[in-house]
């Protein structure tokens, strides 16, 4: 222990307070285009099943894609807090659907090739994404290996100065309209250790989406399996080193989770304000239902725990932030945040009597999409497992 | 021994989370109370 560790002797945050102006700036950015933009659309999109491709270049415009790149790649070269703005904004537009795929093309499939990729690669593939002129996807899991990465079956195999692929990749959000993805394939033995990172233009001959997944929510996001049938692509899209892709993998693991809890957190406190709202509207035997003792308590009891997962997340986010080892921390919030989401937009939606089991109202669908917190991005059980590994005794 | 052990750390385990711990939801004001300053000091409530 030292004079900035907790009791425990863990290491402390230093991180009061997180938002500077230039984040509430930013945030004021990201809100103003939500509401405005994206908010009006959210039933007509979930309806459609899928939402414009423009809307990707318009983020881009107010600078939300980019925003914690270097501005070599078009970034805006900004600390981590910017993302934490961003996806606590973007819950706003009502629509998880749209939320998930913009960060998928920002925060999930694009980091990587910031953090390895070479010079062309930047290039040609994030530079376009950050710019909203190509769609991005991250390609990992498979039929048969979610979070278990070191089974992934999807080969590439070399062949002179190329790779040929051959497998399929499942849940792969944006997967139908991507301009290309960030693939992991196996190129060496069985095991963690053989597995590298491409970038995989979906342009190449053999490539198949074969099927747009339906989903229980998040219904304006094209989830796809898709397929590759002896695809070659040039080595150059080798990304860092071969065989040493499973390391970055799990690396990029922790910003997908860390925005799932953010967003979690962010979409726990509008649910809230949103059951108080209508719990103050509502009238039932001549009060509100707000004042009714057993609402108010319920409420109270979820903007308690909100909080304590705010913060958790936070702490989180600093360690993120400031590239320190934060994998227990990013697990524990993904935890905590997700399993709370199930319980608060329950109750949230149980205020809502009847109204809140029609999908025009935002808490149906809520209760709806909020289901996927504690499967996507490594279930509930994988991050207990996770932290279990990471703390010491087990 | 080792039962005597193992009765000891239930002893020691009945009275922390079973007697000791309860008060914890009562003294100093009870869980109620706290919901009910915390929604006074919410808006909306």
């Amino acid at each position: 222990m030292n004079e900035r560790s907790f009791s425990n002797g863990e290491r402390m945050f230093a991180m009061d307070p997180p938002f500077t102006p230039e984040h509430q700036l930013f945030r004021r950015t990201v809100r103003e285009y939500v509401e405005r933009e994206l908010a009006p659309h959210a039933l007509e999109w979930d309806e459609a099943g899928i939402f414009p491709r423009e809307i990707f270049r318009a983020m881009a415009e107010i600078g939300a894609l980019g925003i914690n790149y270097p501005e070599s790649v078009g970034g805006a070269g900004c600390d981590y807090w910017f993302v934490v703005v961003l996806a606590e904004e973007l819950i706003r537009c009502q629509n998880s659907g749209v939320n998930m795929a913009l960060l998928v093309q920002s925060q999930i499939a694009t980091p990587i090739i910031e953090r390895i990729g070479t010079p062309e690669q930047k290039k040609e593939f994030l530079v376009p994404a950050l710019a909203g002129e190509k769609i991005a996807a991250l390609g990992i899991s498979e039929p048969d290996a979610g979070s278990d990465v070191a089974s992934l079956r999807t080969t590439a195999r070399r062949s002179g100065d190329e790779y040929v692929i051959n497998g399929a990749k499942m849940w792969i959000t944006n997967g139908t309209r991507a301009d290309f993805i960030t693939l992991a394939v196996r190129t060496g033995s069985p095991g963690h250790g053989g597995i590298s990172l491409v970038t995989f233009p979906t342009d190449v001959k053999g490539f198949s989406v074969s099927k747009k997944l339906a989903k229980v929510g998040n219904l304006s996001s094209d989830t796809a399996l898709i397929f590759f049938e002896d695809c070659r692509i040039p080595d150059r899209y080798l990304l860092g080193e071969e065989n040493e892709g499973f390391y970055h993998v799990m690396t990029n693991f922790q910003g997908e989770r860390l925005v799932a809890a953010i967003g979690a957190v962010a979409g726990m406190q509008l649910l809230v304000e949103d059951a108080l709202r209508y719990g103050n509207e509502r009238t039932a035997f001549g009060k509100p239902l707000a004042r009714f003792q057993v609402w108010r308590h319920r409420l109270v009891e979820h903007l308690t725990a909100i909080e304590a997962a705010r913060w958790l997340t936070y702490r989180a986010c600093d360690l993120f932030n400031r590239e320190e080892p934060a994998v227990k921390e990013i697990s524990m919030a993904k935890l905590f945040a997700g399993d709370l989401m199930q319980k608060v937009v329950y109750d949230c939606q149980q205020l809502h009597g009847g109204m809140g089991y029609v999908v025009e109202t935002p808490v149906a669908r809520a209760f709806r999409d909020a289901r996927l917190l504690t499967i996507g991005g490594g279930t509930s059980e994988i991050m207990k497992e996770i932290i279990a590994k990471l703390v010491p005794g087990f | 021994m080792r039962d005597e052990q193992a009765l000891a750390a239930l002893s020691w385990m009945e009275r922390i989370a079973f007697r000791d711990a309860r008060l914890l939801t009562i003294g100093g004001g009870t869980s109620e109370i706290m919901k009910e300053i915390i929604a006074k000091l919410v808006p909306g409530f």
